[in-house]
Order: C-alpha cells, then structure tokens, then sequence
C-alpha cells in the first residue's frame, strides 16, 4: 500500500481498499442509495443523519478560524456547525465535506490531514453532484456552457465554479474551464516585487482535452477576448486564439467577467470556457 | 442519548425509549414529524417480523429522529466509536487546554473536531473556537 496518513491508512484497511479515492466515491455512492434524489439538491441533512450527525447548526465561524464548517463528536454521535455568513451553496457543500470526515473518525483520531482532506472534497463532489445525477442531466446537454453551468448549480444548489469544473470532469467532449485573476507570480510574490497581471488562477479540463501541460499560473494578453471581458465584467464570445502565454490553438471561447464579496473583500475575476 | 439506547436492539425498540425518556406520546411524534401514527404504531409496537418488513426509509427515520433529537444512525442502532490520542493533540490546543483549565471531556471533544478549512493553531484562535461551540451546543445559535 503506497504511503498514506494513517486516518486514510486506517480507513483503506477496514474497507480493504486500496485506492482511497476509489474508497471514498464507493462509500458516498452507497450513501446515497439510502435516499436517491431525482430532483433539486442532495437531502445532505438526511443522509448526515445516517451517519450519525443529529443536528446541523449555523455559527460565526470565519472571523477566528478562517473555517466554514465543523464535525463536533458529540455524545456518540456528531452535531455541524457551519459558518453563517457563508452562501447556501457553500454550506451545503461544507456539509458534504463534513460528513466524509465521519468515515475517517470511526477509525481514527482526528486531526485530519491534507490527505483526509483531499478525500473529504473528492466525497462532498460527489455526495452534492453525484456521478449519476450529472450524466442524467448531461445526456440532454452534452456541450458544456455557462448556461447550462448556472442551471446545474441552481439545480444542485452548489457553486457555478463546483458545478463548472464537475462538468467539465465528467464530459465527453473537449472542453477547459479556466478562472483567471490579476495576480503575481509566485516568486514574484516572495521577493514582493513586479505588479499583478491577468493569470490562470485555477483550472480543469475533460479528458479529451488536447493539451495535457497545466495552465496554473500563466498569464492572459489583457487586450484578449478574455482580458476584454475581466476588464469590462460582461460575457464575452468569439472563436480564436484565447492568448493565453506559451499555449496555442484556436478554440471555442466563452468569457465572462464579474466581481463578487469575498470574506468582506471585493474581488473580481473572469471564467472561461475553452471548447476545442 | 448513548446511554438512553444501549442494548435497544430494534428500531421500535429505540424509538420507545426515546418516547418514554422525553415523555412524548405517539400522536405527539405523528404530529410533529408528520408520520401517520398508525405506521409508527406499527414500528413501535407491531411484532418484530411486521417492522422487519416495514423498512422505513431515511427520509421517515430522520422525520422521527429530528423530532427526538436523534439521528437516523442512532434509530438503525448504528453506535459511532470515537477513538482519542491525546498525544497527537495540536500544540496550540494543549497549551489552550492547559492555561484555561478546559474540562477533559471537552478537552477531547476539541481534539476530535474536524474542520473545513484552517484548522486552528494558535491558543487564542482554539480559545474562539471553544466558545463558538458551547455557544452551538448550548442551543443559542440558529438551528
């Protein structure tokens, strides 16, 4: 068995799994079962509840420890807390998140790590966006767009960014989901020198996608489709180059700028949508 | 609530206990989770080969847990062992126990916390976290 945490250690051997990814989706998949949904938003709070968590709660959390949401043992069984001022969509998925962690506390002491908590977000994709639910409503849609991305998320009541890159994951064709920010690069960062520009913050892609190498941190040509569309927070379409540095291609481009309150801080950020 | 329903060995069984410890009727629970109260008679008193065969769903189960203040893994009987290591406690943790004097029991309930995000480090940032959670088990934020 490769080098694990021993909470993942300790949770592959009493399943007698190997691969904990692998584990943690049969696990939420079986989860699921005991309540399937056809409709509207995963019943987390019922299906929390066959795990042993007894209530569901709401509480400032972030001014002291930057977390959006707790799995507190209590009494044999377990109460969450999750963070008021977050949105619907990220407490319930927080409340995914939280109820992947009681597998790993059956076996093992807290506190989680990093492993456990990769796991934990690979669990709450799948219990707020199950595998099934996304090829049902994808079989009426298979191209993926911002359209399509916001009737998802709605549907689901999970983040456009969660509902972005799930799709993106799960589908059939080319596609790349990119969200870009102004920032510096990292040792850009260390040395505190140079100013931000426009660069890949994070990104996903299907497995048809043409380019394998990642886009984590490159930067965007400002006067670009891309870079018009951030500067002006409006959507933006065309088909071309996206002038994204040492990448080329012509592509299906779909840009779209906006701004939004981040933990009380402004922030503004444009997501594409890469279509080969 | 773990020691209301140990040795309870059926889902009838549990409910019962849980209605004679909180002194609430059947119509009472039918009322207030919405389930017909014939078939929570049937689950409570019915024969044990007709609530084998009943089969409530999640969805009724967690219904009737949350009027009781139980889950539905504390109805199917489901107990959840919580193993403790008080050697791997974070350091900010133990010197936060150690200087506020935290009673034990909570002392462990904080060491077993998962949380989404920054799990906290420093003394004062596990000292905000313990009154957010008295404040949460104490009922005084929003259910």
């Amino acid at each position: 068995m490769a080098t694990h945490e021993p909470a993942v250690r300790a949770l592959c051997e009493h399943h007698q799994e190997l691969y904990p990814s692998a584990l943690i989706t049969r696990l939420c998949q079986e989860l699921l079962a005991h309540q399937s949904t056809e409709a509207g938003p995963t019943p987390l709070r019922v299906l929390g509840s066959v795990r042993g968590i007894r209530d569901v709660r709401y509480a400032v959390l972030a001014s002291g420890s930057e977390c959006s949401g707790l799995l507190i043992p209590q009494d044999g069984g377990y109460v969450v807390v999750l963070d008021e001022h977050d949105s619907p969509g990220r407490n319930h998925r927080s409340l995914g998140h939280e109820i992947v962690h009681s597998y790993f506390r059956e076996v093992h002491p807290g506190p989680p790590g990093a492993q456990e908590e990769r796991l934990c977000e690979i669990g709450a994709t799948e219990l707020t966006m199950p595998a099934d639910r996304v090829a049902a409503l994808m079989s009426s849609q298979p191209e993926v767009t911002f359209e399509f991305i916001a009737e998802f998320a709605s549907e689901l009541n999970v983040s456009k960014g969660a509902a972005a890159r799930r799709l993106v994951d799960l589908s059939q064709t080319p596609v790349c989901y990119i969200v870009a920010t102004l920032r510096r690069t990292k040792q850009e960062e260390e040395e505190d020198r140079g100013s931000p520009t426009l660069r890949v913050a994070s990104w996903a892609c299907s497995q048809s996608w043409p380019e394998r190498r990642p886009y984590l941190g490159l930067s965007i040509e400002p006067d670009s489709l891309i870079g018009q569309a951030f500067k002006a927070r409006d959507s933006r379409v065309g088909r071309g180059d996206p002038a994204i540095h040492h990448r080329c291609g012509t592509f299906g481009i779909e840009a779209a700028g906006y701004e939004f309150i981040w933990r009380g801080t402004p922030m503004c950020q444009v997501a594409v949508l890469l279509r080969a | 609530m773990y020691e209301q329903l140990a040795g309870a060995s059926t889902i009838g069984e549990r409910i019962r206990r849980l209605l004679n410890a909180q002194g609430m009727t059947l119509s009472e629970l039918s009322r207030r989770s919405g389930i017909a109260k014939g078939y929570l008679w049937e689950l409570v008193q019915g024969p044990e080969a007709t609530v084998a065969r009943m089969k409530p769903s999640a969805e009724t189960l967690y219904a009737v847990g949350t009027v009781l203040g139980a889950s539905v893994g504390d109805l199917l009987g489901r107990t959840i062992p919580t193993p403790t290591d008080t050697q791997r406690w974070p350091e900010g943790l133990r010197e936060y126990v150690e200087d506020a004097q935290v009673p034990p029991d909570e002392a462990r309930m904080l060491a077993q916390i998962n949380a989404r995000g920054r799990t906290p480090t420093t003394p004062d940032e596990w000292k905000f976290l313990h009154g957010t959670i008295l404040m949460v088990t104490q009922g005084k934020a929003r259910g």
